[in-house]
């Protein structure tokens, strides 16, 4: 216990009163200097004599003390900020590298960092739910129609809800409703759950109470729980908003509640959560509307919930043997709640990183070449230490904590570049990270980006350290050092970073030729409409003033008056636009056919006379609907080609006959309109069906209150839309208008899943391929500079300057061809994890991996002739007489 | 500059502290006593000596102070610690052994 105090109050001594102790080591060798001297002059030496052989004996004394003190093992803070301190200053005394180098970390640390923190908010950061990895969202399955995301109908959730493997099951729907009564109407989206919905997530209000056992009964629930969000924006954080009362599609409800910031689900877009009652003994088979999410119960598995499930699927299957038969296939998926929310952005933020460790290396690799040929400007002071007495430990401590230095100054101007760059990417359209938060510079990052400093500081200093501290005294002293053997090794060691830097470099130029030839084809798919110059937007009439009979006037008279509006080309209203989230639809039944219930599916779109003309959908056969067809009713249908060559192959589809359903009228086939991509550009077009907006569409189930208006104007679409809310207000002045988009907008915003990897990787390779570049022209610049005298010679002895030309891009294709042969192995490796990123191109595309090599070849040619053609420009006569 | 050749590292320890073991000295007269008893053999040099002293110091296996010498001027005066004194006796015996194994191995080949 002592020693350890001593030696503590040693360390501590040394450290801080080293003034003190270095006197004492003075004091002590010249003790020993006088003694020597003495005994020399007892054994009959002369005076001078006695002296000088006694420091003879005593050796370098200088070394000795810096030994005796390395032998307190403590110098070693001091040490640090004297080297950190040292270090600031040599980056000061060399501004050009510290510039270069510290842009080039920049860069690198800073879109890791920013990369980082979309991870970490994706994929790493515990959700905001105490127990979240147990809460699994419970979906039905369907698999002869490849469905995997099924809602649920009452009797299913009450069966499911008696699981024995899931503590709770709790039902919630989606929908909107309209606020009005503060400020301008407006449209707000609302979660409806059952009783269990906040228990399973385990998380309460911030402020007021959940549901009460009362309020869940049927005709009870005029409560309503607020998002903070919408509890900030529309009601200024007032916590007295409990209690009182607000108006919802014209109906007061009471705030009971607050949610918590965090509490994001069942995505970050829920406004307000009010209660839902299904009664015990429902039987509504035929609605479908539940979202299920439960909580699984502690030691119970994922496979054994799904098990359970199952078997409570196959019991509601003979409690309703005739709803069931026609649906054989049917089953129940588990998925855990984060798989939920991330599961299809996963491979593309992963290899996002990727890319971007991949540049980072690259910006590192460079530092390290910098650093090597700093270390040669630096050779002469670094082997003067050596000389009197420094350590090579000692030196490479010291090289490593300037290198820190270099490193943390980079990390930090990194900061500002993940700030800009988490601003400026288009990220929060591409991720979902609505529903888990949006990456910030948080502590966690901070802490990763410290981690990433440093560790690339030491790895990437390590090198150039050992190389720079070698000593070659006599060498280095003795003459200038050109052409000294450690400064040929040094460039054997850059040409081989450069190599390194060519490979990492031809993996993201291979990752971003994939993505941008998938963009390509994607942005050049034929939508088969004409998304330029249209407006769409959503209104939503509430029920209690417009019951059954009124709403459909509403909308004819809402689109005569747009119609009015100078500038407006044509006008329709529509139940679903192309490429919006679900489609709705439904089963068919063909005149004549006998074919089983449920095999014919097709897209239910309800649209007023001039969608067609408004969308720019041309009609290949027959006719569009128009308004004579409201009278008499049934109306007809239009179809389109993938409906009627799928149905009709062979027969002419106009003038045959489908109904919905079997106790629903027939409709006659008037018109073929032709394909679109009504579900996204990656998708295969679907059967569709268009029907005339009226109040009873003929036994479709769909909600033909809430319409999207489509407009297509000759002017600029903001003064359209507020052209349009005037008109609207003098209809109604209680109506929003929400979801305000221009068609192109939609279209744009179902490619942004492949344009932010695309744009990001090309980026990426963009820079790397750049700091390559550089890294290149700087080693063949320095091999070129260190060979002038040898160049002289050759051309004094008649060598031709396109002998020399040749002789110096050999380095630079020579370098090309390893690290591009290796990059593109590893790239071969690498691609196949973006393959489910990938739009029509096969992660293997061989004109891709041949422009890969085509670009890097020029890019590093064009590198290496400025060297290399400055080698041809040597003056013979100068570079001799440099000698 | 160099360490004695002829001596096995780590042997230097053991030197110092046997030498210390006696009473306390400063270095110079270690470096004289060490040379005397092994009869001009073993030569010290200071600049193997300070920096095993000071490592010693370090160890906690000797500690120093500030005195008057023999000649009346300020030296510095090392002495075996508890601590030191059972590593002397620890490396004492290893090094018995190890002399003993390397004499019988050089006698016996």
């Amino acid at each position: 216990m002592s020693r350890w105090l001593t030696q503590i109050r040693l360390a501590v001594r040394s450290l801080f009163r080293r003034p003190q102790v270095d006197r004492e080591l003075d004091e002590e060798f010249q003790y020993h200097l006088e003694r020597e001297i003495e005994e020399n002059l007892h054994r009959g030496l002369a005076p001078e004599e006695a002296r000088y052989a006694a420091m003879r004996e005593m050796g370098a004394i200088a070394k000795n003390k810096e030994e005796s003190r390395d032998a307190r093992r403590l110098n070693w803070i001091q040490d640090l900020v004297q080297d950190l301190r040292y270090g600031l200053r040599m980056l000061r005394k060399s501004p050009r590298f510290t510039a270069v180098a510290i842009f080039t970390l920049a860069i690198g640390i800073g879109a890791t960092t920013a990369i980082f923190s979309i991870v970490d908010s994706l994929l790493l950061r515990a959700l905001p739910y105490p127990d979240a990895r147990r809460i699994v969202r419970i979906w039905n399955t369907f698999s002869p129609r490849g469905m995997t995301e099924l809602t649920a109908s009452e009797p299913e959730f009450l069966e499911y809800h008696q699981s024995q493997t899931l503590a709770r099951v709790a039902g919630f729907a989606l929908g909107s409703l309209t606020l009005t009564g503060r400020g301008d109407p407006a449209r707000l989206s609302v979660s409806w759950g059952t009783s269990d919905f906040f228990d399973v997530l385990g998380i309460q209000p911030a402020i007021g109470r959940s549901f009460s056992a009362d309020e869940l009964e049927p005709g009870n629930g005029q409560v309503v729980i607020l998002s903070h969000h919408l509890w900030e924006d529309r009601f200024g954080s007032d916590p007295s908003i409990i209690g009182k009362s607000v108006i919802l599609n014209g109906k007061a409800c009471t705030v009971i509640g607050i949610m918590p910031a965090t509490f994001r689900f069942p995505s970050g877009e829920i406004d307000l959560w009010q209660p839902l009652h299904i009664a015990a003994n429902s039987s509504n088979l035929g609605n479908h509307y539940l979202n299920l999410v439960g909580d699984l119960k502690p030691q119970v598995s994922l496979e054994q919930s799904k098990a359970e499930m199952e078997t409570l699927l196959a019991r509601i299957e003979q409690k309703y043997p005739a709803y069931y038969s026609g649906a054989v296939g049917l089953g129940v998926n588990l998925v855990p709640l984060r798989e939920q929310m991330v599961g299809n952005v996963r491979p593309t933020v992963l290899v996002l990183m990727a890319g971007v460790a991949f540049m980072l290396l690259i910006a590192c690799t460079n530092i390290a070449s910098l650093l090597l040929a700093h270390g040669e400007v630096r050779k002469k002071e670094i082997a003067t230490r050596i000389a009197i007495g420094a350590s090579r430990a000692r030196i490479i401590l010291q090289l490593l904590a300037e290198n820190l230095v270099l490193f943390l100054a980079g990390g930090a101007a990194g900061l500002a570049v993940a700030y800009l760059g988490l601003k400026l990417a288009p990220v929060e359209q591409s991720l979902p990270l609505q529903q888990l938060g949006t990456p910030s510079l948080d502590f966690r990052v901070l802490s990763f980006a410290a981690i990433i400093c440093v560790s690339t500081g030491f790895l990437f200093g390590l090198i150039p350290a050992l190389k720079t501290s070698q000593p070659q005294l006599n060498e280095i002293l003795k003459e200038n050092g050109r052409d000294a053997m450690g400064s040929r090794h040094h460039v054997r060691t850059r040409s081989l970073l450069v190599m390194s830097e060519i490979a990492f470099s031809v993996v993201l130029l291979a990752g971003a030729g994939l993505m941008i030839a998938s963009l390509m084809r994607l942005l050049g798919v034929q939508l088969g409409f004409d998304s330029a110059n249209v407006v769409t937007m959503r209104l939503s009439l509430p029920e209690l003033r417009y019951p059954n009979g009124r709403f459909a006037t509403f909308y004819r008279d809402f689109q005569e008056k747009v119609r009015g509006i100078p500038s407006v080309k044509a006008v329709a209203i529509v139940n679903q636009l192309p490429m919006s989230e679900v489609m709705a639809n439904s089963s068919f039944e063909v005149e004549g056919w006998q074919l089983e219930a449920g095999t014919n599916i097709a897209n239910t779109q309800v649209i007023s006379p001039d969608y067609f003309s408004v969308m720019g959908i041309p009609l290949v056969r027959g006719r569009a609907l128009d308004e004579r067809d409201l009278n008499p009713a049934p109306s007809p249908v239009v179809v389109n080609q993938t409906l009627a060559r799928k149905i009709w192959p062979n027969e002419d589809a106009i003038g045959k006959r489908l109904r919905l359903k079997a106790d629903a009228p027939w409709l006659t086939v008037v018109g073929i309109a032709s394909d679109i991509k009504n579900e996204g550009s990656s998708k295969a077009t679907k059967p569709e069906l268009y029907f005339l907006y009226t109040e009873k569409p003929f036994g479709l189930w769909a909600d033909l209150r809430s319409m999207t208006l489509v407009v297509r104007t000759s002017s600029e679409p903001q003064r359209i839309v507020n052209a349009i809310r005037g008109e609207l207000n003098g209809l109604d002045p209680d109506l929003p208008i929400y979801k305000v988009q221009t068609l192109g907008e939609i279209v744009s915003a179902s490619t942004s899943q492949t344009r932010l990897p695309a744009l990001l990787l090309s980026v990426f390779a963009g820079i790397a391929l750049l700091l390559a570049a550089v890294g290149v022209y700087g080693v063949l610049a320095y091999t070129v500079a260190q060979s002038t005298h040898e160049i002289g010679v050759r051309m004094a002895l008649g060598a031709p300057r396109q002998q020399i030309l040749k002789s110096f891009l050999g380095h630079g294709i020579r370098w090309a061809a390893i690290g591009g042969s290796a990059g593109l192995v590893a790239a071969f490796i690498l691609v196949r994890f973006m393959r489910s990123m990938l739009f029509e191109v096969r992660p293997y595309d061989p004109t891709i991996f041949l422009s890969v090599a085509g670009v890097l070849g020029i890019v590093v040619l064009l590198a290496c002739y400025f060297p290399a053609s400055r080698a041809t420009r040597v003056d013979p006569m100068v570079a001799l007489r440099y000698e | 500059m160099t360490k004695p050749k002829d001596l096995v590292q780590g042997t230097l320890d053991l030197l110092i502290l046997k030498t210390l073991a006696l009473e306390p000295m400063h270095g110079w007269a270690i470096a004289q006593r060490i040379r005397q008893i092994s009869g001009d053999v073993l030569r010290v040099g200071q600049s193997a000596l300070y920096p095993a002293l000071h490592k010693l110091e370090q160890h906690g296996w000797i500690k120093s102070e500030w005195k008057i010498s023999e000649t009346n001027r300020r030296a510095k005066y090392y002495s075996l610690t508890r601590v030191g004194r059972k590593a002397l006796a620890d490396e004492a015996e290893n090094w018995e052994r190890l002399s003993a194994a390397i004499s019988a191995l050089v006698r016996a080949v």
